[in-house]
Order: C-alpha cells, then sequence, then structure tokens
C-alpha cells in the first residue's frame, strides 16, 4: 500500500527539530551549507541545541544570556558555509554576538563563478553509553538559513556509523570536503578541526529507513566536478521550481513528447519570463495567491518582501515500476543544471533521489498532487513580462556590484589604542580593483560602529588609497564583520550585506570581554549560572515570564546554599557544567584587576567546589 | 526519524501555515473586504475566550486535566510534551468510543492530527482564567511534580474540577452540574461584564439565529449597545460583500474565455436579488444616527488594531448605504471605494483590477453574514444548560 503523500501540506516538520539529538545521544558536531543566511536564524540554531525544548525562536532570541551561552557552548562544534556576500544586513544587537559566533561561519564562492547554493545538515550525534554506535542525521534542504516564509522542503535521514563505507555518500563527503578551500584563497581561514573526522564517520554512515517509501537512496552534487547532474528520463515528469529558465526547461522536457505528461509549478513571474513555445512543453500551475500570503488584514502596506511563495525544488519521474522523487537545492535553471564549456555547471548544487516501486511509492498523481496539495494550486495564466524600470535596472546593477565587492579578500587590522581598538580595512591578495560605476557609492563600516552611515569605500576599492579606517570599538566590539551598503544616488535604491573579514592583530581576551560586557552584573551573572546549569532538566530558565521568572532566579539569589543542590547535581552527572562555571569565573576576573562581577559570596562556596574538579579532572 | 516534508522555521511560522491550510478546507471563507478586525473585536467583547476553530466546552477541563497528567509524570520537558500529545490522542478516540460524533478534534486525522486540542484552547483557557499563569505549552511542560507540590506556583485555577477517573477511556462532551458550575463561575470572574457572562447567568440555550435577536431584558445597556454595533455593523457590511461578488460575476461574464464561470450571468442575477433584499432592511438599522467613532473606540480597547485604512473603508461604506439612492451596482463611489480597498489589501491579486486573480474566484467570496461567533457561543450556552 502506497504511503501517504509526501507533498501533502499537512506534512510539516520544524527546522529546528533537525537539531535535536536522537534518544540516548548527544550533540557533537555538525557542518552546515546555505545560499544566504541571516545572524539572527544562525543565532536560533545553537539555541535550539542548547535548549533543547526551545520552541519560542522570537522569546530565545530576546534573551541575550541564552544567546551567549548557547553560541559559547555550540560555536566551536559547527562550520557553516554560505555564499559570499549573502549574509544579510544584521540588527546590532545579533551583530554584536556574532563575535563569538565568527569562526564558525565561512563565506565560499562556487568555483563555476555561479551562486553556492546547497542547503544541508551534516550532524554527527555521541552516544551518551559507551558501546553503542556514532549516529549521524543528514537534512537536505530547499531552505536557506534565514526566516524567508516559503513553502520549502526538507528531506531527514537518520543513520549508524559502521565500518564499512557506503559508497553512495561520495558525492556529499565530496561537497564537504571541498568546504573549506572555496574560501577565498588570500586570507582563508584553517578547516574546522573537526572535519576530517566528520567526513570518515559520514563515509561509513549506513541510512536506517528511508521515507516516503523509498527503498534507495542517491546524492549528486553538481559545480565542482565535470559533468552535470539532470534527472533520469521516464515516462511522466513533475517539476517543483520557483525560478525556471528556458534552456533548463528545454532540456528537462526532452524526450517527453506529450505536454500532459510534463507537469511543472513554478512562480507566476519567472514564468512570464519564458517563451510561449517551451511554455507549451508543459502542463504549468501555480501556488494560489492565497496560499503564498499570510492573514494580513490588519497590515497598512503590504509586503511582500518575506512572503515569497514557492520555495520547494522538486523533480518527480515515474520510470517504468518505479518512482525517483529528487529534491534538493537545484532549480530548473541554467546555473543550476547546464553545464557550461568548463564541463560543470555554474552553481554548486547538491540534490537527493529517492527511489523505490511505484506500488510503495505511489505515481505522480498519488505522491505529489495529493487533495491537499492540489487544493493550492491555481492554473497559470500568463501576463506581460514585467518592464524593467529605473529602480530594478539600478537594482541589478548593485546586484553584479555586490557579486564583485564580496569577490575581494578583506583584512581587518587591529590596533590597540588607550582603551579602544582601531579597525582599519585593507584589500588582501592581489585581486582586481573595483570601479565603482557612476552615482554610485558603497560604504563600509565595522558593523558594531556607531558611524550607521558608513564610511566612503571608493579609494578603497578602486586601490586608490591601500588602506582605510573604519574607527575604533571597545574591545568587547571587535568583530570580523563590515556592515556593507551600496547606494544608486538617482534612484536612492540601497543593496545592503554583512560581508567577513580575517581579522589581523586581534588583541588577547576579545572573547571574554564580550563575555563581560553582556553579562556586566551581578544578577546576570546569577542567571547566566542558571542557564549553565539549568540544562540538566528541572528549572528550566525558560520560566522567565512574569510570573515564572523570579522563582528560580530567587531561589538561586538568596544564597550559597540554594546553589548548592544544582551544583552538587552538577558534580555527579558530570555534563560538564562545572568546567564551564571555572572557566566562566576565570574569564570574568577583570584583567585590569578592577571589581569583578562575581560576587565574593559566591566566590567563597565555589573554593569549596574547585578542588573537587580538579579531581575529577584527574581521574579522567 | 528519517521523514520528507515541508518545513517550518518555528511554531509560529507553522501556525501561520496551518492557518492558510485551513483556509483551503473551508473555501472562501474569507476575509475579503479586510473587514476581520472589527468583526474579531466586537466578538472578543460578547464573547471572550472563544475562537472560530473551538467545538466544545468541555475541552476548556480536558486540556488541564491531561497538562496536569503529563505534569505529574517523572519525566523531562521534553518527554512530558510527548505524553501530552499522546493523551490528546487517547482523549479524542475516548471521546469517539463515548459515542461523540460531532466537535471532536482528530476525529478524521486521529494520530496524524496536526492541530492539536491544547492549542485551540490555549488562549482561551488564559482568558477565563482556567490557566493562570501565562506562558506556552513547552513553558508549562517545564514544570513537573515538585512544581505542582508547590503551593506558591499557581499553574491552574484551584478549584478545577477533579477529572473522571476514567476519560481516556472513555468520555463525552456531556458537563456535570459541578462542571458547569466551576466554568459559569470563571466566565463570572474574568469576563463579568460580557454578553456571554450575561447569558450564562440565564441557565437556558438560545436558539436565535443571531445575538441581537435575544430579547432577555437584564442584558446590560452596554452589552445592548455592543449588540446593536454588531447588529449594524453585520447587516451594513453584508451589502458591501454582495456588491463585491456582483461586480466579481459581472466581470467574470465580461470575460470571452472565463471557462469557470459560465454561471456568471445567473450568479449576478442572484446577487443582484440579494442585493434588493438587503436594501429593503436598510431602514431596520437606523444608520442616521449610527455612532462610528463610539465604535472605533469599542475596537480599540480590545487587542486589535484597526488601521486608518480600514475605518475610512467603513466610513465612506455606511454613507452609501444610508444616503445612496439608487440601484448600488450604478453607484460608482460604491464602486469606485470597493476597488480602491481590494487594491489596498491586495495589489496584484486584486480580482476586481486583475484578470488571473479573478479566474481563481469560486463564485462566492465571503458572502456569508458575520455572526461575531455566536455559533460557538450559543452552542456553548446550551452545553452549560442541559449540565446535569
Amino acid at each position: 500500500m502506497p504511503v501517504d503523500p509526501a507533498f501533502d501540506p499537512e506534512n510539516r516538520e520544524l527546522y529546528t527539530s533537525l537539531m535535536r539529538s536522537p534518544d540516548g545521544y548527544k550533540f557533537d558536531h555538525a557542518v552546515a551549507t546555505t545560499y544566504s543566511l541571516d545572524f539572527e536564524t544562525a543565532l536560533a540554531i545553537p539555541i535550539a541545541i542548547v535548549f533543547r525544548d526551545a520552541e519560542n525562536r522570537d522569546e530565545m532570541l530576546r534573551s541575550p544570556l541564552a544567546l551567549l551561552q548557547s553560541v559559547e557552548r555550540m560555536a566551536g562544534r559547527m562550520a557553516i558555509y554560505c555564499d559570499r556576500g549573502r549574509i544579510k544586513e544584521a540588527r546590532p544587537n545579533a551583530a554584536r554576538l556574532m563575535a563569538l559566533y565568527e569562526k564558525t561561519i565561512t563565506e565560499v564562492a562556487a568555483p563555476g563563478g555561479g551562486a553556492f547554493h546547497p542547503k544541508l545538515w551534516c550532524i554527527r550525534f555521541q552516544p551518551e553509553r559507551k558501546g553503542k554506535p556514532i549516529r549521524m542525521r543528514l537534512a537536505i534542504l530547499s531552505r536557506n538559513l534565514t526566516n524567508d516564509r516559503c513553502w520549502d522542503l526538507a528531506l531527514c535521514l537518520d543513520g549508524t556509523v559502521a565500518d564499512d563505507i557506503c559508497e553512495g555518500n561520495e558525492p556529499v563527503v565530496g561537497l564537504l570536503r571541498a568546504l573549506p578551500g572555496l574560501a577565498n584563497a588570500a586570507n582563508r581561514p584553517t578547516a574546522p578541526k573537526f572535519l576530517p573526522s566528520l567526513l570518515r564517520d559520514l563515509a561509513c554512515c549506513w541510512w536506517d529507513d528511508l521515507p516516503a517509501g523509498a527503498t534507495k537512496i542517491r546524492f549528486a552534487v553538481n559545480g565542482l566536478e565535470a559533468g552535470a547532474w539532470t534527472p533520469q528520463k521516464g515516462e511522466r515528469l513533475a517539476i517543483l521550481s520557483p525560478f525556471v529558465s528556458g534552456d533548463a526547461l528545454k532540456q528537462l522536457a526532452s524526450g517527453y513528447d506529450d505536454p500532459a505528461s510534463c507537469q511543472l509549478v513554478a512562480r507566476a513571474e519567472e514564468l512570464d519570463c519564458i517563451k510561449p513555445a517551451i511554455r507549451s512543453m508543459f502542463e504549468i500551475q501555480t501556488l494560489d495567491e492565497r496560499a503564498t500570503e499570510y492573514e494580513q488584514e490588519d497590515r497598512e502596506e503590504a509586503c511582500s518582501a518575506d512572503l515569497e511563495g514557492l520555495h520547494a525544488k522538486a523533480y518527480v519521474v515515474e520510470r517504468g515500476s518505479r518512482l525517483h522523487i529528487h529534491l534538493g537545492s537545484a532549480n530548473a535553471t541554467t546555473a543550476a543544471l547546464v553545464p557550461t564549456h568548463g564541463g560543470r555547471t555554474q552553481n554548486v548544487e547538491i540534490m537527493a533521489t529517492l527511489d523505490g516501486p511505484k506500488s510503495r511509492m505511489g505515481t505522480i498523481e498519488d505522491a505529489v498532487f495529493s487533495e491537499g496539495f492540489r487544493r493550492l494550486l491555481a492554473p497559470y495564466t500568463p501576463s506581460e513580462p514585467p518592464e524593467l524600470g529605473a529602480a530594478a535596472a539600478a537594482e541589478k546593477a548593485l546586484e553584479k556590484l555586490r557579486i564583485k565587492i564580496a569577490a575581494l579578500a578583506l583584512d581587518l587590522h587591529c590596533t590597540q589604542l588607550t582603551d579602544t581598538i582601531a579597525l582599519d580595512v585593507e584589500i588582501a591578495g592581489k585581486a582586481p580593483s573595483v570601479e565603482l560605476p557612476e552615482g554610485v557609492s558603497c560604504f563600509m563600516r565595522a558593523i558594531t560602529v556607531a558611524n550607521e552611515r558608513g564610511y566612503d569605500a571608493a579609494a578603497l576599492l578602486s586601490k586608490a588609497q591601500p588602506r582605510m579606517t573604519l574607527g575604533s570599538v571597545p574591545l568587547s566590539e571587535v568583530s570580523r564583520w563590515l556592515g556593507i551598503r551600496l547606494r544608486d544616488e538617482q534612484t536612492g535604491v540601497e543593496v545592503a550585506f554583512t560581508l567577513g573579514a580575517r581579522l589581523v592583530g586581534l588583541p588577547d581576551g576579545r572573547d571574554a570581554a564580550v563575555l563581560r560586557a553582556h553579562i556586566a552584573n551581578v544578577e546576570n551573572f546569577f542567571r547566566y549560572l542558571s542557564l549553565l546549569l539549568g540544562s540538566l532538566g528541572e528549572g528550566s530558565f525558560l520560566e522567565s515570564e512574569a510570573a515564572g521568572e523570579g522563582q528560580w532566579l530567587r531561589r538561586l539569589g538568596q544564597g550559597g546554599t540554594s546553589l548548592l543542590e544544582p551544583m552538587v547535581r552538577a558534580l555527579s552527572f558530570d555534563g560538564g557544567e562545572l568546567a564551564e562555571i571555572d572557566q566562566l569565573i576565570k574569564r570574568l576576573e577583570d584583567p585590569d584587576g578592577r571589581t569583578s562581577i562575581v560576587p565574593p559570596e559566591f566566590c567563597a562556596l565555589w573554593a569549596s567546589f574547585a578542588p573537587l574538579l580538579a579531581t575529577k579532572g584527574a581521574r579522567r | 526519524m528519517s521523514y520528507l516534508a515541508w518545513i517550518d522555521f518555528d511554531p509560529e511560522e507553522r501556525r501561520r501555515a496551518q492557518t492558510l491550510i485551513d483556509l483551503f478546507k473551508q473555501p472562501e471563507a474569507r476575509d475579503e473586504l479586510g473587514l476581520g478586525t472589527v468583526r474579531d473585536g466586537l466578538a472578543d467583547l460578547l464573547f471572550p475566550g472563544t475562537s472560530t476553530i473551538q467545538t466544545r466546552l468541555r475541552y476548556m477541563l480536558f486540556i488541564p486535566w491531561i497538562y496536569l497528567e503529563a505534569q505529574g509524570r517523572k519525566a523531562t520537558q521534553a518527554e512530558r510534551i510527548v505524553i501530552a500529545r499522546d493523551l490528546e490522542f487517547q482523549l479524542s478516540e475516548a471521546l469517539l468510543r463515548g459515542g461523540e460524533t460531532i466537535g471532536v478534534i482528530g476525529r478524521d486525522a486521529g494520530r496524524n492530527l496536526k492541530r492539536l486540542a491544547s492549542s485551540v484552547y490555549w488562549a482561551g483557557l488564559n482568558t477565563l482564567g482556567i490557566r493562570t499563569l501565562a506562558g506556552s505549552h513547552s513553558t508549562f511542560m517545564s514544570y513537573g511534580p515538585e512544581s505542582l507540590k508547590d503551593h506558591d506556583l499557581k499553574l491552574w485555577s484551584s478549584n478545577l474540577p477533579k477529572p473522571p477517573a476514567d476519560f481516556l477511556v472513555e468520555t463525552c462532551f456531556a458537563l456535570t452540574e459541578g462542571e458547569a458550575a466551576f466554568l459559569r463561575d470563571r466566565i463570572e470572574s474574568h469576563a463579568g461584564a460580557s454578553l456571554l457572562n450575561e447569558l450564562a447567568r440565564k441557565g437556558k440555550t438560545f436558539t436565535e439565529d443571531w445575538p441581537w435577536q435575544v430579547s432577555e431584558d437584564t442584558i446590560s445597556d452596554a452589552n445592548r449597545a455592543i449588540l446593536r454595533h454588531a447588529e449594524r455593523f453585520s447587516g451594513v457590511m453584508y451589502g458591501a460583500s454582495l456588491l463585491y461578488n456582483l461586480l466579481l460575476a459581472l466581470r467574470a461574464a465580461d470575460r470571452p474565455n472565463a471557462k469557470k464561470h459560465a454561471d456568471a450571468d445567473t450568479l449576478a442575477a442572484d446577487y443582484r436579488s440579494r442585493i434588493e433584499v438587503w436594501k429593503s432592511e436598510l431602514d431596520h438599522l437606523a444608520l442616521g444616527d449610527w455612532d462610528l467613532d463610539d465604535l472605533f473606540g469599542l475596537i480599540g480597547r480590545t487587542s486589535h488594531n484597526l488601521t486608518k485604512s480600514s475605518r475610512d473603508f467603513i466610513r465612506g461604506w455606511v454613507t452609501i448605504a444610508r444616503d445612496g439612492t439608487g440601484p448600488v451596482e450604478a453607484d460608482h463611489h460604491a464602486i469606485e471605494l470597493l476597488k480602491q480597498r481590494e487594491h489596498g489589501l491586495k495589489r496584484m491579486k486584486a480580482r476586481l483590477l486583475h484578470d488571473a486573480p479573478l479566474e481563481r474566484w469560486s463564485g462566492a467570496s465571503g458572502d456569508a453574514r458575520l455572526d461575531f461567533r455566536w455559533g460557538i457561543a450559543s452552542r456553548y450556552l446550551g452545553e452549560l444548560a442541559d449540565a446535569g
């Protein structure tokens, strides 16, 4: 009997559930890739891992201490790769915390010159008890690490690491292995230490059970080597792809004689730009207008930017007695699917294929066009392709410029002044200069610098001036992120993004300074302690709403004795919390020997714990 | 946990998606002209704690019982969330076993149910003071057996009735006398001024089609005034929906390849006659002395935010309904007002202006009269009256 239709809109999962450890396991390391990224969403990930049950993203993101703690714990255990120049403009609060997270994120570029487009997570979980095998999770998504509200799909696979190699995983392993090398050669960071062992485990990981009734899984990567993945031909084809191009659609439809055997769901404004002759090869639908907008009656202004509609990319093929569901990052576009003269595609893409008998997976009608999904669809009616207005033309020109600027390797030099750090930006390596077109300006600023307008970077980009000063900031506000804003004066159109630089000459103690700046006072110190200990279960800090807030914190703050219980518990469970507290106390000591945030009462209590910690450490 | 699924980033996003999917299940139950703010504002004043997706009153007790059960288990927060979820499924099975068919949340979906009863009732439980601590479902599950013993920590109303021993095995929606007394008491203490409370005290069943038809002389002047606003608003704005649909039918009839609306002429005739009936009933609403500022002031007291463009639209339409003389379909002011309103709300998706969205018109868009959740509220009142 066929399984439930995979594309039924009721079939939904939470992104953050990807981070949830299987029973009896704990999060170990992870590698992620994405095209675009925003800091706030990236910050929601460590939160989801540390506070496993944190379901309310906004609530959590408003709690700077929770962020601080989760990032502190997780930053070294994750690596996130995203396309250069695609980190969104950041709000100051999120940006400030990104100092602790900055080594985690690496910007990379596609060798073929297109977009670095894959969206995946590869996560390793360690068993809590010895003797159990390591487990892994691989997720191939269409969703970027941003807060866009689109119709996105995810394929999530859980597996066990064995002794023998699972050949099928090689394309994913190859992609992950290539990642560090895709960063700008002039100043690329070193690869994360855990990556080689994670890749070894992934190579030997066998996936437990496949969803949607599939019996086989395959992976394919486009854009790294010559040759390109494209779906195998069958008798019938259905495509979900928000973005489309004529060449790619022609290639996909070739071999299918009847338009009724090629179904296409795409965005209307993209379809409008396709030649009618190519459109006639498909039976075309779009997502109904109502499926792409949320109730917004109370809004004065219709806001389309965050409601992007269809974003899933899937190719479903009926082939003999089997059904293939391909899904991942590749749109039905030339950049994603059609090789250029170099023999590889412009974009880097990853696709997964679920393959199984139709008797289990169903036909295209069963699997894709279930009643629930059909309800969301509407027949496509062509409109005139939009005329390119002055604003749209300016935006296009600025986008081109964004790619050029993002390709530069930037170094951010730190110089210690009396009580601040002076920041100067410099172009590393031998990249060609970038001349700004007439009427376009580029402003650059260190992301935490007070000058929100930024500094005019024209002379730096044209190499007329080798270095540019970006002002000075306290040590706790030094980070490698630059805010970049391109502006077309005539139309007023702006493109803003965040770009990573390499920090050169960063004074010691920056991370401790960030921690001190955020904790700042005794009350926060106790809150932070409760976070460190709270993850043991009872009395999670999530009680931070009006009524609950006090209870736990008050008890904690009432003096040494009430802290004793959770600390003793931490000692006996030995989850590493006490070592974290130890480190915290050391880092909170003011380097200049002025008053510490840590109250003397707590220091006295801690004095009796520190030796226990030492003996535990010795026993290990 | 291998799966292939649509993905949401956070529960809020999932909730929105769910609302959207629900929208598609009930064709055209949509707020085409953006009247939802006034509708929901008045409904909150009259019948606090209710919502359109609620079904039966006893869920106001089932949910706390299930949560207390889950909170009493020695488990982690995550485990308790799973336990509560499982208990909710058991509850729907127990209700079906008890012979209930109407209003059982999860009757068709079974364990695939995506919107649990607890989420449908969560806000209402707080409004009526049955749930006494603010917080999300998962916040509640962070409290375990120790927290339940802590008398300083109030999670649930203190005199919450005890659950029947076998309510997760076989149960029904009938309220016991004690349960009904508790619910009446909650409504009294947390929504004392509301019409819901005034009618609940009556202890009887109401069969009127509309809340303003209830002829109880003990309805306070304040509630009478709210009802009068509700009646007028429902009556007047119904005409706007009818004209909107008539205009769509006329446009559809004009389109040479309007495959879907071959019956557009019949539809237009139908809407014309409904508009005639509507016009003939306007006198009864005595629009001449309707104080719209007073209505907007009432909405301002609720959590709903009425925008300037919505206020302007309502004022404009009331003026047309009050002063119009000829047939409304020839009234350029009326047509222009609807076009502007739809464009303001939907931009490129406005059906009065653009053909592609018109193609997707079902023939009837939001053409039902507003009842301000009277359907739910009158069922609740009946359930309270029947308790025993």
